[in-house]
């Protein structure tokens, strides 16, 4: 059963930031704003601390979104009582705009992998992964949005395409989709897929944000291409150019330069995040003159 | 996917020479073994990458790539319980004092606790210290019958090495440990501000912050140390906030 919306916070909006700790300092001195920033909960699930002294000033002037990346919500048990407290009261604490995850998993119960792993997309995982979200979005008291995956493998086992699966997910948890178009991209050289075809599969209505990064490409031990989901660069011309096509089909939406290794100088995510406002308001533009 | 196919394609992360589970796929003409490689490179990089930002000095200390080494041999055998990796690291210090290779470096164990409660004093509960006029009320021979409830970002280390001093040396880099004495040193981890300090103490403090932190009341704890000036050091362990209240 969809769980409602938290009523006191507005929805995410705008284009913004992911937070990395080297940059507490030029976020706070910034006068350009950026319309939202983003942090790991993983990265603030402890007591106290500079951490929390430094997101605490900044969040009186940014709005806030706080995205999952250990919850396993893709896991064969489901997100433990203290895990989802945990995060309940980190979403609490500093009054979260959006809660996000991954339709992924993150290991066995008590051995964390720290990295998103993927899923065979069978009946059964289905229903798992909806009662995990079910059970978040209790725990929360609030809808969550789900992360499209990036993927180096698929299962053979697998019944669902990848956007039915995650049309499934989003119709029968009322989760929302957390676009990241980078993501398609990769999946789509790994898998070899038209990143097209597959945006127009997605359920695009439900997207509550977009997320823009940079990835590596290389060749595997055959020769063929294949994309890492690296974090650790600009966003490419490919993900811009489905950028376009996909902020066209969602209408705007907060969208989210996401940068978390080798991360730039503050300045370089001000002009990505310049970019993608750019591309936005053509895409307004573009949406005008066709209404004529 | 099951219970069986979830551990399988864990298991197989978790061990190098394992081969590629059953049951997965890779478009025809791709090598699956080099996609599976990706996860398994994912899951051993990115917690040698969390250790490696949680124990900046003792990586600065062995040099980059010993570190990254000795990490992976760590990570390798002892994948984290949680995803809360702010405080990764907990068996890493352990670890090291059984890590052969560093065999030549007997502090570099205590310079990783060092390290591991400099974390563990950084993540803890905001919580506003006793100030010293709190005992104005109090009669001094009562004083002593207390005991202290310690803040929750106060930190004790005990080294036979000059841990505090390694410590510092490293903040720099390019570090300068020509001039170090090898001696015993102590340190006490407190947070009365924002950021966490660390103050070298000598054994005689030691024993009595320990007896303190241990629960005993501040006569019992002076009785231990005869040749301690237990009110000055009182007094500092106020000023850094390391008493978060006193029981009478």
């Amino acid at each position: 059963m969809p769980a409602s919306t938290s009523a006191a916070t507005p929805t995410l909006q705008g284009v913004g930031v992911g937070l990395k700790a080297e940059h507490y300092g030029a976020a706070l001195a910034e006068k350009r704003r950026p319309d939202f920033l983003e942090v790991h909960a993983e990265n603030y699930l402890h007591a106290g601390g500079p951490a929390h002294r430094h997101l605490e000033s900044l969040r009186r002037d940014h709005a806030l979104s706080i995205h999952g990346v250990g919850l396993s919500l893709g896991g064969p048990s489901p997100p433990s009582p203290a895990d989802l407290a945990a995060r309940r009261a980190l979403v609490d604490r500093y009054q979260a705009n959006s809660f996000s995850e991954h339709l992924a998993w993150s290991g066995m119960p008590q051995q964390y992998l720290n990295d998103l792993l993927p899923l065979a997309y069978t009946a059964e995982s289905l229903a798992r992964v909806v009662d995990h979200i079910d059970a978040t979005q209790q725990a929360l008291g609030r809808r969550i949005l789900i992360e499209n995956p990036a993927t180096y493998l698929g299962f053979s086992a697998s019944t669902f395409s990848e956007p039915d699966f995650i049309t499934e997910v989003v119709r029968r948890s009322g989760c929302g989709l957390l676009l990241d178009v980078n993501n398609i991209i990769v999946s789509a050289i790994n898998h070899d897929f038209d990143a097209s075809g597959y945006l127009r599969a997605l359920p695009l209505a439900a997207t509550g944000e977009i997320h823009l990064s940079g990835h590596a490409l290389k060749a595997d031990r055959a020769g063929r291409p294949l994309a890492i989901d690296t974090h650790d660069g600009p966003v490419q011309e490919p993900t811009w150019r489905l950028f376009d096509e996909a902020i066209r089909a969602t209408g705007p939406v907060a969208v989210l330069i996401e940068w978390d290794s080798s991360v730039p100088a503050w300045p370089v995510l001000v002009e990505q995040s310049r970019m993608a406002r750019d591309a936005m308001t053509r895409a307004a533009q573009g949406e005008r003159l066709a209404r004529g | 996917m099951r219970a069986a196919d979830y551990q399988m394609f864990a298991a197989a992360l978790c061990d190098a020479d394992a081969p590629v589970p059953e049951g997965l796929a890779s478009p025809a003409g791709t090598d699956l073994a080099d996609r599976f490689a990706v996860y398994r490179n994912n899951v051993h990089v990115s917690l040698v990458e969390s250790l490696a930002a949680s124990f900046p000095i003792t990586r600065a200390h062995v040099g980059e790539e010993f570190f990254r080494a000795m990490a992976r041999v760590h990570v390798q055998a002892a994948k984290p319980s949680s995803a809360r990796l702010t405080l990764h690291g907990e068996d890493f210090p352990g670890f090291i004092s059984s890590f052969e290779p560093a065999a030549s470096l007997p502090w570099l164990p205590d310079l990783a606790r060092l390290e591991r409660a400099w974390s563990q004093s950084w993540a803890a509960a905001d919580a506003p210290a006793l100030p010293i006029t709190a005992l104005r009320t109090r009669r001094p021979e009562d004083l002593l019958q207390v005991c202290v409830c310690v803040h929750p970002a106060a930190r004790l280390v005990r080294s036979a090495w000059p841990v505090a001093d390694l410590w510092e040396a490293h903040q720099a880099p390019d570090a300068n440990l020509s001039t170090i004495e090898w001696t015993a040193q102590n340190v006490l981890l407190c947070r009365p501000h924002a950021d966490v300090l660390l103050r070298r103490v000598d054994d005689a403090a030691a024993g009595f912050i320990a007896a303190l932190i241990a629960g005993d009341t501040i006569e019992s704890a002076a009785s231990l140390v005869p040749a301690l000036d237990a009110g000055s050091l009182l007094q500092t362990l106020f000023e850094d906030g390391f008493i978060l209240e006193i029981r009478s």
